[in-house]
Order: C-alpha cells, then structure tokens, then sequence
C-alpha cells in the first residue's frame, strides 16, 4: 500500500537518479547542515493535501516539494551551473511523467517552480506538485 | 598570515602596481617621519571585519581596509588620477590575488590646508568571502 512517505521515497530515489542531485538532506527545516563546494543535495518536504475522488474511489492527495540546493565551486560558477546541469535538472523536474512512480493514480497538479534564489554561494529552488496516492 | 594581512598585502601591491614610485606602510605613520623620497606614500589606517551567517551553515565575512595616500607637491588633480588608477587595478584584480570573492573599491580627494605641501586622498576597499 502505497502511502505518503513510501511516495516521498520512491520520489527521492528518482531524483537522484535522474538529476544532479547526489543526496538529500536529513534536516530541511533547520538549514544547519554544510554543503561542500559543488555539491547538490535535495530537500524533500511532503504534506497531505486533501483527497481526491474519482470511480467512487477518495485518493488521498499529497503534495510533494523538492527543494533542489547546490554550493557553487567558485562564485563565478552561477552562470555555468545556471545554463548546464541546473537546466537539466529542472527540465526532469518539471516533466509530469516523472513524477508518476509507482503507486502514484495520477498527477493532479502539473509541477510548478518558484524562481531560483542565491544566499552566499547556494542556489536553491523548490519543485512543487500535487499527487493522487492509489490507497 | 591571517587572511586579513593577505588582503592587506595584496591591497598595497595593487597600489604600488597602480602608482609609479609608491611606498606603502601597512600601519599608520606620521608623515613628519616621511622622507622627500617616501612620497608618495599609501598607508594602511584601520581594517574591520565583520561575520554574517547565512542558510546552510555558511558564513559571508567582510573586510573593509581604508587608508590613505600622501603626496607631496602637485596637483589635486594628480591625486585624483593615482585614486583612479588605483581604483581600476583593484577592478582587474577583483579576487585581490584569490584572498576573497571580490571586491570593491572607493575614493576620495581629502581637503588639505592651503598651506601644507601634502595632498591626501583617502580610499576604502571592501572585500567579501563566503566560506
């Protein structure tokens, strides 16, 4: 039975798999953990978002941010970062066909990215989508 | 060296790059103790530091080194063109030799008496590391 943390694993799996990202944090809330230089970590942060009913069947929703985190090697690297593997990252990211893993019914909401943001040498940006969980 | 002498160090090499026949002092002197062929002569007067914590356990530090350039005779004119020159070799040597992130670079010409042989223009230089 597929629930909303199985959900958030299997998503992670396929985040590491198919971008960039080589870890996730274990703490994305207290923002303490030390990024070495190149390094691109995820932050995974599920919530349950309602239900949603279909064929007589209510499937719960959960809606899955992915924070993506990366410490440019030098500071001069932003724009490098910007137009190569971060483009690449986000074109998977923002594919609806990927987030469908298994156990997933259906993709309520098509992913949505807010605007990539640098504090000191992190550039950061979240992937938000709303998934139907098959129960 | 502590990282601040390195900026320091590489502060004044971009002056004495900057300015034919500078000497530079890394501390205040008095220019009474100056000689006629010290001039012109840049020194450091004061650096600050100051540490800002950002997100993900990373740290912004600062440094700001002011000081000040001598020199005898001539004209405002002159200083305002050493300030300058000055100004653009800390531009194209932005890292200050790979002590920091980058920097930047102020000036200005500083009233002198009517009566005293010495113009003096006063410059700051801020540089920034996120470690």
């Amino acid at each position: 039975m597929a629930t909303l943390d199985s959900i958030a694993q299997l998503l992670i799996s396929a985040v590491i798999a198919q971008t960039s990202v080589t870890a996730f944090v274990t703490n994305p809330l207290r923002r303490t953990e030390k990024l070495t230089a190149g390094q691109t970590l995820g932050a995974s942060m599920p919530v349950v978002a309602g239900f949603v009913s279909d064929s007589n069947t209510n499937y719960p929703v959960g809606e899955y941010s992915i924070a993506v985190l990366h410490r440019l090697s030098d500071p001069s690297d932003e724009e490098t970062y910007r137009e190569g593997a971060m483009a690449t990252d986000q074109a998977v990211l923002m594919d609806p066909s990927f987030w469908r893993v298994a156990g997933i019914k259906r993709v309520i909401e098509v992913p949505e990215m807010d605007r990539p943001e640098r504090i000191g040498n992190i550039i950061e940006y979240t992937v938000s989508v709303q998934l139907a969980i098959v129960p | 060296m502590s990282v601040a002498g390195d900026i320091v160090t590489a502060v004044l090499a971009d002056i004495s790059t900057a300015i034919a026949g500078v000497t530079t002092s890394k501390e205040a002197v008095s220019i009474t103790e100056l000689r006629g062929e010290d001039f012109p002569h840049a020194m450091v007067l004061q650096t600050d530091y100051e540490a800002e914590i950002l997100e993900w356990s990373q740290e912004r530090r600062t440094w700001t080194i002011s000081g000040t350039i001598v020199q005898e005779g001539g004209t405002r004119e002159d200083m305002q063109t050493k300030l300058e020159n000055i100004g653009a070799q800390v531009a194209a040597d932005s890292t200050l030799g790979g002590t920091v992130d980058r920097s930047t670079f102020a000036s200005s010409l500083s009233h002198s008496h009517t009566d005293s042989p010495h113009l003096f223009g006063v410059f700051v230089v801020q540089a920034e590391k996120v470690v």
